[in-house]
C-alpha cells in the first residue's frame, strides 16, 4: 500500500515579497502553479506583512 | 481473491499486541494534541497484489495477520458517532475520509458507497465530508466507477510507471501483473471524464531513468501524480542506496531538473511542493515540512492508530490501545503516540542535526516515519536527508533562475568589508542620497529644512503635522563625534516609532556621559581594523542614541537599527549595570554601522529576489530568521569576525586576547554557515551573490565548497 497523506500547517505565515505578478511571469507551468500556491498562502486570514528591516542585536558578554 | 461479503470477527482493541509500539523510545516529551481534520478508514486488511515495498504487508510490523478482513458496519457506524461527536465540539465544517487497505476495493464500491452514505447521514450536513480511496486500480470496473462517482468517493490509483517498470515491484501474489488492469482503469475514468479521479501515486525505483517515467504519465494524462520515495529507515535502508549512495540523490536531482525543463506541465505535488517551500509555501503532504498531527487511522477492526506508515519503525509501530469502542477522537487526540508525532513535526523535536540545518523550514526533519533509527528513535535525521538537502538545493536553483530570467541584474560594485578610502567616498554618496530623499521630502511638505537629522524627517509621518521639521530645534550646540556625528539628540522623532521597545537614555546619566567618553577609545580600536573607519562611520553616520531596550532582559549586550531611520545607530552603553568594555562598544557600534552598509547597498540594488523566504535558523540567534534577517547578520558577523581578529593581533591597547580570538572564531564559523547557506539555499540575485563571494574572499573561505547535509554522518 502506499500512502501520502495531507500535512497542517500551525504556524501563522508573514507575507513574502515576491509578488504572484512576478512569478507569472515565468514562462512554465511550473511557475504558474507555485504563483497560485503563493497567492493562496498570501490570502490567509492570518498571513501578516513585515515590511519593515529592523535589527535588534543582543548578545552575551563573554569574559 | 477475496470476495466482498467476508466478515471478520472483530478482535478488541484492547487486546492488541505491542501497545504503544516502540516509536516513544527516550521521549516523555508531547508536542501539541492533534487536531483531526481527516481519517484513513482501513476498510480491507487483505490485499489482492503482492507488491514487494508495501509497508502493509514487507515492513516490521505484521500487524495485519490479526486483523479482520473487512471493517464491519457496525465499526463504520461507531467511526460516524465518534465523528459526528468531534466535528460538532470542534466546529468542524469539513472533514476528509480516504478509504484505505489493503486494497479498499476488495470491501465492494457499493459497500463503499453504503459506508459513505452512513457517514454522512450520521454526521449531518453542518460538515461536508469529502471521500476518496486509494486503490491499486485493478478492480475499478465500470460498474465501481458509476457506484463511486455516484457516491462522489475520489479515486487515487496506485501504478509506477511503463509496464517494465510497474512489473518490477507490483505483481499478484501468482507473481502476475498488474498493469493492465490498472492502465484500463485509468483508461475509463478518462474515457467517462470522471469527475472523482484526483491522480496516481508512484513509488520511485531508482533503477529507472526519470524520463521513461515522465514521458509515460504526461502521455497518460494523469491529473496529478505524486512521487513517493521507498518506505526505508535507517535499520532498513532504501532499495539500492548500499551499494550506490548518491543514487537517489542523483535520480531526484536529475528528475526535478527534467521535470522543470520537460515536463512541468504534468502537475507533480512533490515537485511543486519543493519549488513553494523556496517561498515559504508550506508543504500540503507529509512527506516533508513541519506542521501537526491531523490524520487519525482506523484499522479493520476500530482501533485507532497514528500514521499507518509507522508500520515501518518496528512490530506495533503506532498502535495506541484503543478504538471506536472505547474512546473519542477528542480522547485520541491526547494520545502519548500522537503526541510524540505531532512533537517530531516542531522544530523542538527535530533532531539536533535538523535543527540547524539551513533546510529545515522546508525539509522539516522529512517523513517521521522514514526518521526512525534503532538507537535513536525517532530522534534521528531522515535516512533520506541527504536527499532532500540536495533536492532542495536544485529547487533553489530553479527557482532563483527562473524569477532571475526574468529580472535584470542590478550590476554590483566592489564594497570592501572593511573601510578603505573607496569605502569612505561609497559611504559620502550613500549619506548624500539619504539626505537628498529628506530633502525632497520636505520640499514637497512646503517645509524649510534646516539642520535636523535627516532620518528624523524621513521618520515623521506626513500626517502628523506637529511632527514635522522645524518643530524640534536642536539644542544650540549639540554634542557631536568625528566632527559630524550627533550624540544624544532629543529629537522625539528619532524615537518615536521605537517607544514600545527602547528608552532614550537622559543625556545626563551615567550610562551616556560613560559612552561619549568612552567613543574615543573606540575610534582607536576600529583604526585597529581600518585606519579609514572611522572616517567611513562619520561619512555616513548622522546621529547615535543611547538606549536602554524596555523589553530585553538587562544581562545581553543591546543595540538596533532600523532602516526606516537611516544611517541613526541606538546603542546601549551599559550591559548588567555595568558599563561595556570599550571593546564590547567598538562592537556595537560597528555592528549596527555595517547594517546600515547594507540597507544603503540594498537600496542600490537587492541582493534577494525575496526578503522572507526562505528562513533559515540562524546560530547568533533561537528561531528562524528571515532570509533578509539571515543575510544581514552574515553580512554583519563577517565584518566583526574581521573587527576581533585585528583586536586579537593588536599590541598595546590593553586588548584580551583570548576573548578577541573567541568571538573572531565564533563570527567567523556564523558568517561562513551564513554564506555557505545562502549561497545553497537562499533566492540570491546577482548583486547577492557576487556580495556574498567577496565576503567569503575577506574570510579566506572557498565560496563555492557546498555545505553536506547534517544527517550524511549518520547514514555513511
Amino acid at each position: 500500500m502506499e500512502m501520502l497523506t495531507p500535512a497542517t500547517a500551525v504556524e501563522t505565515a508573514p507575507l513574502g515579497t515576491l509578488s504572484p505578478t512576478a512569478l507569472r511571469n515565468v514562462s512554465n507551468p511550473a511557475f504558474a502553479r507555485l504563483a497560485r500556491a503563493v497567492e493562496g498562502r498570501n490570502t490567509k486570514s492570518d498571513a501578516v506583512n513585515f515590511s519593515r528591516m529592523h535589527h535588534r542585536h543582543n548578545r552575551s558578554q563573554q569574559a | 481473491m477475496l470476495g466482498t461479503s467476508e466478515l471478520a470477527e472483530e478482535i478488541p482493541s484492547a487486546l492488541k499486541p505491542h501497545g504503544l509500539g516502540n516509536i516513544l523510545i527516550g521521549s516523555d516529551r508531547g508536542g501539541p494534541d492533534a487536531f483531526i481534520t481527516g481519517a484513513l478508514l482501513k476498510v480491507a486488511s487483505r490485499c489482492n497484489l503482492n507488491c514487494d515495498y508495501c509497508y502493509v504487508y514487507k515492513h516490521a510490523d505484521q500487524g495485519w495477520r490479526d486483523q479482520p478482513r473487512f471493517m464491519s458496519d457496525v465499526t463504520v457506524s461507531r467511526f460516524a458517532e465518534r465523528l459526528k461527536e468531534y466535528v460538532a465540539a470542534r466546529g468542524l465544517k469539513e472533514f476528509s475520509i480516504t478509504f484505505h487497505g489493503g486494497e479498499p476495493l476488495l470491501y465492494g464500491a457499493d459497500r463503499l458507497a453504503k459506508a459513505a452514505d452512513t457517514m454522512r447521514r450520521i454526521v449531518g450536513e453542518n460538515c461536508a465530508l469529502d471521500f476518496s480511496l486509494q486503490s491499486n486500480g485493478t478492480l475499478l470496473t465500470d460498474e465501481a466507477i458509476t457506484i463511486l462517482e455516484a457516491a462522489q468517493i475520489g479515486v487515487s490509483l496506485s501504478l509506477d510507471g511503463p509496464e517494465e517498470v510497474n512489473n518490477r515491484h507490483r505483481r499478484d501474489h501468482s507473481h502476475r501483473s498488474s498493469f493492465v488492469g490498472v492502465v484500463d482503469a485509468i483508461e475509463r475514468l478518462k474515457t467517462r471524464r470522471s469527475p472523482i479521479f484526483r491522480g496516481v501515486i508512484a513509488v520511485i525505483d531508482a533503477d529507472v531513468y526519470p524520463e521513461v517515467l515522465f514521458e509515460f504519465f504526461t502521455q497518460l494524462q494523469v491529473p496529478q501524480l505524486d512521487l513517493l520515495l521507498p518506505d526505508s529507515t535507517h535499520a532498513r535502508q532504501p532499495p539500492g542506496r548500499a551499494e550506490c549512495p548518491e543514487l537517489y540523490t542523483k535520480w531526484l536531482r536529475q528528475a526535478l531538473t527534467l521535470w522543470y525543463t520537460k515536463f512541468s506541465e504534468l502537475p507533480i505535488r512533490w515537485f511543486d511542493t519543493l519549488l513553494a517551500s523556496r517561498l515559504g509555501v508550506p508543504s500540503p503532504t507529509d512527506a516533508m515540512g513541519l506542521g501537526a498531527v491531523s490524520l487519525l487511522v482506523v484499522d479493520t477492526d476500530g482501533s485507532y492508530t497514528d500514521h499507518d506508515v509507522f508500520k515501518i519503525t518496528a512490530p506495533g509501530g503506532g498502535i495506541m490501545g484503543r478504538g471506536v469502542n472505547d474512546a473519542s477522537f477528542e480522547e485520541i487526540s491526547q494520545h502519548p503516540v500522537l503526541r510524540e508525532h505531532g512533537f517530531r513535526l516542531t522544530i523542538e523535536g527535530l533532531s539536533p542535526e535538523c535543527r540547524g540545518c539551513p533546510v529545515v523550514e522546508a525539509c522539516g526533519g522529512g517523513s517521521v516515519m522514514h526518521r526512525w533509527h534503532p538507537n535513536r528513535g525517532l530522534d534521528a535525521p531522515s535516512v533520506y536527508c541527504a536527499e532532500l538537502f540536495a533536492i532542495l538545493e536544485t529547487a533553489t536553483q530553479l527557482v532563483n533562475t527562473g524569477i532571475s530570467l526574468q529580472n535584470p541584474a542590478v550590476p554590483m560594485r566592489e564594497v570592501p568589508i572593511v573601510a578603505g578610502e573607496s569605502f569612505v567616498v561609497e559611504c559620502q554618496h550613500w549619506r548624500a542620497e539619504t539626505e537628498s530623499r529628506a530633502s525632497k521630502q520636505a520640499s514637497e511638505l512646503g517645509i524649510n529644512r534646516s539642520t535636523e537629522s535627516a532620518a528624523a524627517l524621513l521618520l515623521a509621518r506626513p500626517q502628523e503635522k506637529t511632527m514635522q521639521s522645524g518643530a524640534f530645534p536642536h539644542r544650540s550646540a549639540p554634542l557631536h563625534w568625528l566632527d559630524g556625528i550627533v550624540l544624544q539628540s532629543d529629537d522625539p522623532r528619532l524615537m518615536a516609532p521605537f517607544l514600545d521597545s527602547i528608552r532614550l537614555l537622559p543625556q545626563t546619566s551615567e550610562e551616556v556621559r560613560y559612552g561619549i567618553a568612552a567613543l574615543e577609545k573606540v575610534q582607536a580600536l576600529h583604526s585597529v581594523l581600518d585606519p579609514y573607519l572611522p572616517a567611513a562611520f562619520s561619512a555616513l553616520i548622522s546621529d547615535i542614541l543611547f538606549v536602554e531596550s524596555t523589553v530585553d532582559s538587562n544581562d545581553h549586550i543591546f543595540s538596533f537599527s532600523d532602516d526606516s531611520a537611516p544611517n541613526v545607530l541606538y546603542i546601549a552603553p551599559f550591559c548588567n549595570g555595568a558599563p561595556l568594555g570599550h571593546d564590547d562598544l567598538g562592537d556595537s557600534l560597528l555592528h549596527e554601522f555595517l547594517h546600515h552598509v547594507l540597507y544603503q547597498m540594498e537600496r542600490d540594488g537587492p541582493m534577494l529576489l525575496d526578503h522572507i523566504y526562505p528562513r533559515f535558523p540562524a546560530p547568533w540567534r533561537a528561531g528562524l530568521r528571515q532570509a533578509g534577517g539571515f543575510f544581514h547578520g552574515t553580512f554583519v558577523f563577517a565584518g566583526l569576525s574581521q573587527y576581533w581578529a585585528a583586536l586579537a593581533r593588536s599590541e598595546g591597547l590593553g586588548i584580551h586576547t583570548a576573548k578577541a580570538s573567541a568571538n573572531a572564531a565564533s563570527f567567523s564559523e556564523q558568517a561562513i554557515f551564513g554564506i555557505q547557506s545562502l549561497r545553497q539555499f537562499a533566492l540570491l540575485t546577482a548583486r547577492g551573490e557576487a556580495l556574498l563571494s567577496q565576503l567569503a574572499d575577506k574570510l579566506g573561505v572557498n565560496a563555492h565548497k557546498r555545505m553536506d547535509a547534517p544527517g550524511q554522518a549518520l547514514v555513511g
